[in-house]
């Protein structure tokens, strides 16, 4: 075996030497820079922001109400917006003066209301990008216009990737570029061990876990150079003594995003929802009340019976109200099988509530369990339920084909604009639909 | 020191390989006839298990696409403005092709010459809508599609015109999970990734949820990380194919299976023992005659993340045994290398779903190449020259020989 590796060593150095000199530079840079700076401890001890208590969001409830939420209750403006087609479906969307800057992966463009789209001049590929599913891998910031963008280089012989955050210049000069700027020539790039999961100017977080098992224990937040700078603790559950590999569980779900370019989290087996106020600032703003429908974390991992428990299973945000969906196990699982043989398990169904905090009213309202949305009392157009949100704004999309079926024009003076919209709408766009 | 090791063997296979790229097609292998052997057939109760070593995979070998498959169609997609698609999954049924939902745009129904049928399906989290979907199937003969959301505790349920079905409710909640649909037998058969504290592995049920037989997980047991998959690939007909893929935390030696439903039995029937502790990342895709599978080397870059190097490829003939590191070359598109081949076999068919733009540009460069004849250079040409840049996309399908 020595033997036959030493061979090997020597035909990959032959190979190495004699064909891949650029390659070879590529990677000794990429490391070179990778390995600049090594990160500092943390600097700051956690401070606990708790001069506004908590809000309470009634999931309990809410449960056995049913109860339509207009539109109008949450958001007082409508836009519309062709965000291309099928090809480039829009995985990500960050506010801009003005307008929206969306990810048709791999192109970045910019939608204004009345002009044509213009493309962002980062010329990326596909594999630049984080999968489908992450979020997060935009910031765009107002005070200095420029748009960070959160990336990877991929080495194609070995597979592996560098990660980074690159600044882009600002905005004007990006959009009046005649030639592209590529993500290896970018100025400014920070690069990263790993993926961060949400991020600013400012500061990136990322989350870590309580020993030896997947769930949250709270977040680490950092600085551009990657300087670990804060450690907050999350207040879950008390989990007990568990084996290590004995955590997986459906009723885990967690999620994050930006309020007011503000981090914002929510943590598995934790009713409270927090808030970065700054690096070292944590704040807890909702308290998601479960009651009798509340699984505990010890309840979960002993196998409790889940049958009439319920759990979070998406959360968003805007000004005036927080998003939930909330799922209710129907089934028992006593015997670990959603039995239904089990004719005690015959008296209802499993449902999905999606559910609104109205942060005005402190009321949690529950819509009715064939809704889709909201009531779009705002010009009638489809039901609204986001998909996702940025700044002030929570946006939808759908192909066009969903909006000219599903949508009645009335001959409303409040359907105008909707109306001008459908009329010059070709069949192959999809709709963003953007509440504020 | 192991795991350079093991890197610079997987390196030597690819570079041998890469050295013989630039020759013309006589540097193509006609199959695996001169391949070692690289397996033995175990008996493992009543089943014959194909147990293939590692170490004896020496040989590397480039393969033309036309080995495996006969001769592909090439259907252009339909261009009308709501039929299309991004580059991604395509199942193939005898008379039609479903493309995969990804983000807001929705499965996509056409038939196999292009035309547009319906969407099946919406984006969202409303009734009959989906986000992130796993597993799907199509039955033609029964007017149905089947999809299988994540952690789902249900299958939607459509019809060929896009018209959602009452759902069937399952026995359990799957994390990750490939199923079958029998209606004449009104039975479902789901396989899923079995992490610890499920009851079973592998059950079936009727239409309502209740259910009939089921398998314990026993040794197959998951440790509870989502890195790991459960695949089937259906590439025989009546055949459900399983390779529950044990990477995470640590990757396992592990076995290609039949969920015989009927019978309630797992069967085993390939594995390849690895020379390498840990041994790498792998995955495993059954065709009519053929095994294949992939090794690919982790790197950790977090507490708790990986990223897995490029893979090496590798493929076993049923009966022989006999094996080799591959590549695999598309003989129809210019002799154009096919990344990920081992995932593009699916339903019985070969899948391509290509952008015209790229596609235009790659036979663009396989036009300049001295490999073709003269008739291929026309052939291409027509292609090439039949491919705008805002055309829906093209299916390259292919039927596997059997």
């Amino acid at each position: 075996m020595k033997r036959n590796l030493s061979y090997s060593l020597f035909l990959v150095f032959l190979i190495l030497f004699t064909g891949c000199k650029q390659k070879e530079k590529e990677i000794i840079s990429s490391e070179t820079e990778e390995a600049a700076y090594q990160p500092a401890s943390p600097k700051y001890t956690a401070r606990h922001d708790h001069s506004t208590p908590a809000a309470k969001i009634d999931v309990e409830s809410a449960i056995s109400t049913s109860s339509p939420v207009r539109l109008s209750e949450v958001a007082s403006t409508i836009e519309y917006y062709q965000v291309g087609d099928d090809k480039y479906p829009v995985t990500e969307v960050v506010a801009v003066e003005g307008g929206f800057i969306a990810l048709n992966k791999p192109k970045l463009y910019l939608y204004r209301q009345g002009k044509k789209r213009k493309r962002v001049g980062l010329k990326t590929k596909y594999s630049n990008w984080r999968d489908n599913e992450s979020d997060n891998n935009l910031f765009y910031d107002k005070k200095t216009t420029r748009l960070y963008v959160q990336l990877k280089k991929l080495n194609p012989e070995t597979g592996y990737s560098t990660k980074y955050i690159g600044k882009l210049p600002p905005l004007d000069s990006v959009l009046a570029r005649v030639h592209y700027l590529y993500p290896d020539s970018l100025p400014n790039r920070r690069f990263l061990k790993n993926w961060v999961e949400i991020f600013t100017p400012e500061m990136s977080v990322g989350r870590f876990y309580y020993p030896g098992t997947g769930f949250d224990y709270g977040v680490n937040t950092f600085n551009l150079k990657g300087d670990t700078l804060c450690h907050f603790y999350f207040g879950i559950d008390s989990i007990g003594t568990i084996k290590s590999d004995n955590f997986y569980n459906f009723t885990l779900f967690h999620t994050s995003y930006l309020y007011d370019n503000k981090p914002t989290f929510s943590a598995t087996y934790c009713d409270t929802v927090y808030r970065l106020l700054d690096q070292q600032t944590i704040a807890p703003v909702y308290a998601i009340h479960l009651g009798k429908y509340k699984a505990p974390a010890t309840y979960v991992i002993n196998r409790g019976d889940k049958r009439n428990k319920a759990w979070v299973d998406n959360l968003r945000e805007n000004s005036q109200a927080v998003f939930l969906k909330v799922h209710r196990e129907g089934k028992s699982n006593k015997s670990g099988w959603l039995d239904n043989n089990d004719k005690q398990n015959q008296d209802f169904p499993s449902e999905d509530y999606l559910m609104v905090y109205l942060k005005n009213k402190r009321q949690t309202k529950a819509l009715p369990l064939t809704a889709r949305g909201m009531i779009n009392d705002l010009d009638g157009g489809l039901s609204f339920w986001p998909d996702g949100q940025t700044d002030e704004y929570m946006y939808m999309i759908r192909p066009a084909g969903e909006l000219k079926k599903g949508i009645k024009l009335t001959g409303s003076p409040k359907q105008e604009t909707l109306k001008n919209f459908l009329g010059d709408l070709p069949d192959n766009q999809n709709v963003m639909i953007v509440v504020k | 020191m192991k795991k350079v090791g093991n890197l610079i063997t997987g390196l030597l296979c690819l570079l041998s390989i890469v050295s013989c790229q630039s020759g013309n097609k006589s540097s193509f292998n006609n199959g695996l006839e001169d391949s070692p052997v690289v397996g033995t057939f175990v008996q493992v109760g009543d089943d014959q298990v194909l147990s293939c070593d590692q170490k004896l995979l020496t040989d590397s070998v480039h393969l033309l696409l036309t080995y495996l498959t006969e001769k592909p169609e090439i259907i252009h997609l339909d261009n009308r403005d709501e039929a299309l698609v991004s580059e991604g999954r395509v199942l193939a049924s005898d008379n039609y092709l479903l493309v995969w939902n990804n983000k807001q745009n929705p499965f996509k129904l056409f038939d196999r010459k292009g035309n547009f049928m319906t969407t099946i399906g919406a984006y969202g989290q409303g009734p009959n809508e989906y986000l992130n979907v796993y597993d799907a199937s199509i039955d033609e003969k029964n007017d149905r599609i089947y999809i299988l959301p994540w952690q789902s505790a249900q299958i939607l349920v459509y019809d060929l015109k896009g018209n959602p079905q009452p759902a069937i409710p399952l026995c359990l909640r799957v994390p990750k999970g490939t199923f079958h649909v029998d209606l004449q037998d009104s039975t479902v058969a789901v396989v899923l990734l079995p992490f610890k504290g499920l009851p079973a592995i592998a059950w079936t049920q009727d239409f309502q949820g209740n259910r009939k037989e089921f398998i314990e997980p026993g040794h197959l047991e998951a440790p509870q990380d989502f890195s790991n998959e459960v695949v089937s690939y259906n590439n025989m007909p009546g055949t459900f194919d399983v390779n529950i893929l044990y990477i995470m935390p640590t990757p396992r030696v592990d076995s290609l299976y039949h969920y015989d439903y009927q019978n309630n039995r797992l069967r085993p029937f390939f594995t390849l023992n690895f020379k390498e502790d840990p041994i790498p990342w792998h995955g495993y895709t059954e065709l009519p005659n053929h095994y294949m599978g992939d090794a690919s080397y982790p790197k950790q870059v977090s507490s708790t993340s990986f990223e897995s190097s490029s893979p090496n490829y590798y493929i076993i003939d049923k009966k022989t045994g006999k094996g080799a590191f591959f590549r695999l070359y598309n003989d129809y598109l210019g002799y154009t290398e096919i990344d990920w081949p081992i995932y593009s076999f699916h339903n019985g068919y070969f899948v391509q779903n290509m952008e015209p733009a790229n596609l235009k540009n790659t036979l663009e460069n396989a036009l300049k190449s001295n490999k073709l004849t003269e008739e291929e250079k026309a052939e291409l040409t027509t292609l090439a020259e039949s491919l705008h840049e805002n055309d829906n996309n093209i299916i390259l399908l292919a039927k596997l020989k059997q």
